[in-house]
């Protein structure tokens, strides 16, 4: 366990060392490994970069000295910057990585990740300044994303893998830049053609029959066991079927995602009109108000926030869906998956990878307008009061 | 769900739960039916309006299809006769005025009526009605014993492989049919849109039961056709099969040879005004076949080229005045015909254009007729006819129905690949497509179930071992939950399967042969099962009473005591929620990968192979074992979730 619960103390001297050793000993490896051999060849590191990385690794290895529970995290960028630079000095040479570079790199990540862990375990309490709370919440998160992509690109340029076996974090720029028209061609047919125009028409079918089945008991017991046996349905093998059905163009792939978004919705929109306190509806009827009234003011707003529940799952099965969808049915070259499924079998891997950090962004922008809209539409259902 | 009938026993109860089920069910199905229909007719209709996919038909001047008693002396008025090619003849009844009889190539003036399917001449028909030919050598299929029967003879001269063939007295009629697929050599079956007499393998003979098994319009041969042989069907008494050597087959088997005989026939009249002024006519049969080698109109005793004539010169945009060989004719360009006197200027063979035509454009010249509008089968004339002359077609080749059935329906239903099939004929095949292979053939569809369906249980096991380990990890140690949950939460929107052909040549380049092994579905369903599996259970890892933590705290208990006795019996229920979403997920990730690395034991594999076959029934049975096997698997969750938590009941 890296540390115990504490709190820091309340002011120690500046100068006062308590050394944070997890972060301490990396930094020092790594300061170590400066000495050692860059290249395989036993190619050392030229002047002008070496300065500068034992700089920012003595930046780095100082907070750590120090040992101040809100000192150390100032490493992390330090650590980082210097696991950068090593990448660049590697990246430069001819060969592959020597001891030295692999000390420099791992020794530099390993104290970012015990800097940053210092900072998550303080145990804060309601009345420590709020930009403490919010660093412990960030930081975290943020220098795992920079540490994860440093350690794939440091990793491969040290060993000096193929791109045609594993790409670079920097081939995948390189190619998110180079096909970036094309990829947001692809992003638009796979999205706007396929992805919204199947999450609209499933969700109107999906309320319009959920809204049926809500006030049809029969189709209830007969219906809903039926739906919520199909969510364990592979609705994507319809994929191939209805490629058949409707041709290899994109409305076979919208109509995936109806069926998939549909489902999800039925029971949601079921659930969300039916389960009404019965208090409420009582109340309206005692002042006589009809069943259209029921609905629109009270069975339908309650029914809001389990459609947006619906509509979250739908966006993200949807996107899967789609993608598998047009691995399935090879139709025109277009399409993220199709990309990503003709670029995997050329070998062009940069190209995959850029298509599925375009196809996530742009799932994960759907989902925020999603979760946006929700907030403002539903924002006084108690679910969402709290928070 | 409210249950009326739950106090009024347990069986009626069941049935109370399952009908509503099955109607909805029974409904479902039902609704295939119209929606098949809807995506399949407008195919249909496609299928049937596609010329490529109509029969064709030689229409020739009808012979007399009985013997006259005595053919050498001619007919006397108020003579019956019958002709061949009674339907037709009988479609013509009402309108005799079209019809012309015919001797030796060219009309006769004898006038006639008609009565009840018999022609009435109404004047006299001097000279022989029929004339006898050479009787045909054969026959030569069965030269063993002398008058054998057999059903291959041979024109003793193969120039009157035309003439019209008589056995017994009685005129035989010709007819073949192509048969739909093309002989690729490895093809057996073969459908053919009508007929049922032998089937000609190029020029060879093949008889039902020795050589084929007949299952109404499907043939299967006994041994493959060589490649792109002709396959034909006879649909009527005789085909020609070698026009070269003019070998003709009967459709039934024929002691003594048939003999030809040519003579007085029925011919066709084509329709326009003979004034000699109009030059459009249309023949009574369309849609023509264009670059018809059969068609042969004639003007009176003389035959028509259907001939084009191109310039001498180049048609380089420039030049006016072209040369052709002929002095007369129906000048084109790009297949619209130039007017005389206003287009252009003839004198004699030299064409002199008002305008030049544009570069490369189609210049020709017809000396006898055109064909000009064949959908309609007009023809335009060179030369207007003029009055008593008589414009007659000896033979021509035009579409004469769909292939595949007279209306939309039925054209859908004989389609070979349907958009969506009845489900009826789902639950027709599905017994032979279950037992079409032994149990130890990799293609059987059950061992593919069970292969797929160990590697999503596979999958599923190391995804929720990974989960449950990694969530107890998050819950143990905050740090590693304040640095990736948020990317394991954010991960979701992630297609991960679109990882799936990264993940499969990586595999590929550590050595797993990933076209015969469960790694990559294992890897890939483990992959995807254990996102849910995570947040699942660290959510239920969380949802602990504080209270409940207090007191176990005010006992002192160890954190491990804390975890065991507080902390995972609230897990459980989440653990297994999310592990019914994760089977779900697994499945697709199996069949995905199964799919990608063309593993041909799974599932995954078998439909894309009955997709690209185009066997739709046989895809729809597979999609329904994938959708019992998702439900089977997560009703195995549901098992395992009452076997290890008992107590969790709801």
């Amino acid at each position: 366990m890296i540390g115990a619960q504490e709190r820091a103390p309340a002011r120690p001297g500046l100068l006062r060392l308590r050394p944070f050793w997890p972060a301490a000993l990396p930094a020092l490896v790594a300061l170590a490994g400066l000495l050692g051999p860059f290249g395989a060849g036993g190619e050392g590191l030229t002047g002008a970069l070496a300065a500068p990385l034992a700089a920012l690794l003595a930046l780095a290895l100082l907070p750590a000295l120090h040992g101040g529970a809100w000192v150390v995290p100032a490493a992390t960028p330090f650590a980082l910057a210097a696991a950068f630079l090593a990448l660049l000095a590697q990246r430069a040479l001819p060969s592959v990585a020597g001891w030295g570079y692999w000390a420099v790199l791992g020794g530099a990540l390993l104290a970012a990740v015990a800097a940053t862990a210092r900072v998550s375990v303080i145990d804060l309490q309601g009345h420590d300044p709020a930009w403490q709370h919010r660093l412990q919440r960030a930081l975290p998160a943020a220098a795992v994303a920079f540490l994860l992509l440093l350690a794939w690109e440091g990793l491969v340029v040290g060993s000096r893998v193929p791109k045609g076996i594993f790409p670079r974090v920097s081939d995948i720029g390189a190619a998110l830049v180079s096909s970036w028209s094309v990829l947001m061609a692809d992003a638009y047919l796979t999205f706007v053609r396929e992805v919204a125009f199947g999450l609209g028409v499933g969700l109107l079918f999906g309320f319009l029959v959920g809204t049926a089945v809500a006030f049809t008991p029969f189709l209830q017991r007969g219906f809903l066991p039926l739906a919520t046996a199909f969510g364990a349905v592979p609705i994507v093998g319809l994929a191939p079927v209805l490629g058949r059905a409707l041709g290899v163009d994109w409305q076979s792939k919208a109509a995936v995602v109806v069926i998939v978004a549909f489902f999800p919705v039925v029971l949601n929109t079921v659930q969300g009109l039916t389960n009404v306190e019965p208090l409420k509806l009582e109340l309206l009827r005692s002042y006589a108000a009809s069943p259209l009234q029921a609905f629109f003011r009270l069975r339908l707003p309650n029914a809001l926030p389990y459609l947006f529940t619906a509509l979250k799952v739908a966006v993200v099965v949807g996107v899967v869906s789609v993608i598998v969808a047009e691995f399935l049915i090879p139709g025109p070259p277009n399409g993220l998956g199709q990309r990503i499924s003709l670029s995997a079998h050329r070998g062009a891997f940069d190209v995959v990878f850029a298509a599925i950090l375009v196809s996530s962004l742009i799932s994960m922008g759907i989902y925020a307008v999603v979760s946006l809209l929700e907030r403002l539409l539903t924002g006084w259902h108690p679910s969402n009061r709290g928070s | 769900m409210a249950l009326g009938a739950a106090d009024a026993g347990g069986a009626r109860a069941r049935l109370g739960r399952a009908l509503p089920v099955l109607t909805v069910l029974a409904l479902g199905v039902a609704l295939m039916y119209p929606v098949a229909l809807w995506l399949g007719l407008p195919l249909a209709r496609k299928r049937m309006e596609n010329l490529a996919n109509w029969l064709v038909t030689t229409t020739a001047a009808h012979p007399l299809a009985a013997v006259p008693d005595d053919p050498a002396a001619g007919a006397a008025p108020g003579a019956r006769l019958t002709f061949g090619g009674a339907a037709e003849l009988e479609a013509a009844a009402g309108a005799p005025e079209r019809l012309v009889l015919v001797k030796d190539g060219a009309p006769l003036a004898a006038p006639f009526g008609f009565d009840g399917g018999e022609l009435v001449l109404e004047g006299a028909v001097a000279g022989p009605l029929l004339t006898w030919g050479a009787e045909l050598a054969g026959p030569l299929d069965e030269g063993l014993a002398p008058g054998a029967a057999g059903h291959l003879f041979r024109f003793a001269d193969p120039a009157e492989a035309g003439r019209p063939l008589y056995l017994g007295g009685r005129l035989l009629e010709a007819g073949v049919v192509d048969a739909a697929e093309r002989a690729d050599g490895v093809t057996v079956a073969f459908t053919f849109p009508l007929g049922e007499g032998p089937v000609l393998v190029g020029e060879r003979l093949v008889l039902e039961g020795a050589g084929f098994e007949a299952d109404g319009q499907r043939v299967t041969l006994a041994a493959p056709p060589p490649f792109n042989a002709p396959v034909r069907r006879l649909t009527a008494d005789y085909a020609v099969v070698d026009a070269a050597s003019g070998t003709v087959a009967l459709a039934q088997p024929s002691p003594v040879p048939p003999r030809a005989a040519s003579g007085l026939a029925l011919a066709e009249l084509l329709v326009g005004a003979v004034d000699g002024v109009n030059r459009t006519f249309e023949l009574q049969h369309v849609p023509l076949v264009e670059n018809d080698p059969a068609r042969r109109l004639m003007l009176d005793d003389r035959e028509l080229s259907s001939a084009a004539e191109r310039p001498r010169e180049r048609v380089d945009g420039a030049t006016r005045t072209f040369t052709f060989a002929g002095a007369r004719g129906v000048v084109t360009v790009d297949g619209r015909e130039a007017v005389e006197g206003v287009d252009y200027e003839r004198d004699g063979a030299q064409v002199t254009f008002a305008r030049p035509p544009t570069r490369n454009a189609q210049l020709r010249q017809y000396p006898d007729y055109l064909v000009s509008d064949p959908a309609a089968g007009v023809v335009t004339l060179a030369v207007a006819p003029q009055p008593g002359q008589r414009l007659w077609a000896a033979s021509y080749t035009y579409y004469d129905r769909p292939a595949c059935g007279a209306t939309a329906l039925d054209c859908f239903l004989s389609m070979p690949q349907h958009p969506m099939p009845f489900p009826h004929w789902i639950a027709q095949r599905l017994g032979p497509f279950l037992t079409a292979y032994p149990l130890a053939d990799a293609r059987n569809v059950v061992r593919a179930t069970l292969y797929t369906a160990g590697g999503t249980l596979l999958a599923l096991a190391v995804g929720a071992l990974l989960g449950v380990l990694l969530a107890v990890v998050f819950v143990a140690v905050r740090p590693a939950e304040r640095a990736l949950l948020p990317w394991v939460i954010a991960s979701q929107t992630v297609p991960i399967i679109a990882l799936v052909p990264v993940l499969l040549l990586l595999l590929g380049n550590v050595g797993v042969t990933v076209q015969a092994s469960l790694v990559p579905a294992t890897l890939i369903g483990a992959y995807i099962a254990f996102f849910p599996v995570t947040v699942g259970t660290v959510t239920g890892l969380r949802s602990v009473d504080p209270l409940a933590l207090d007191l176990m705290k005010s006992y002192a208990a160890s954190p491990v005591e804390v975890f065991w006795k507080v902390r995972f019996p609230a897990a459980v229920p989440f653990f297994f929620t999310s592990l019914k979403l994760g089977a779900a997920a697994a499945l697709v990730g199996a069949l995905v990968a199964e799919t990608e690395s063309n593993n041909r034991f799974g599932l995954g594999y078998a439909i894309v192979g009955q997709v690209q076959a185009g066997n739709v029934a046989d895809v729809w049975i597979l999609l329904l074992i994938s959708a019992a096997l998702g439900i089977g698997l997560v009703a195995l969750v549901g098992l395992a979730q009452r076997l290890i938590a008992p107590w969790e009941r709801r």
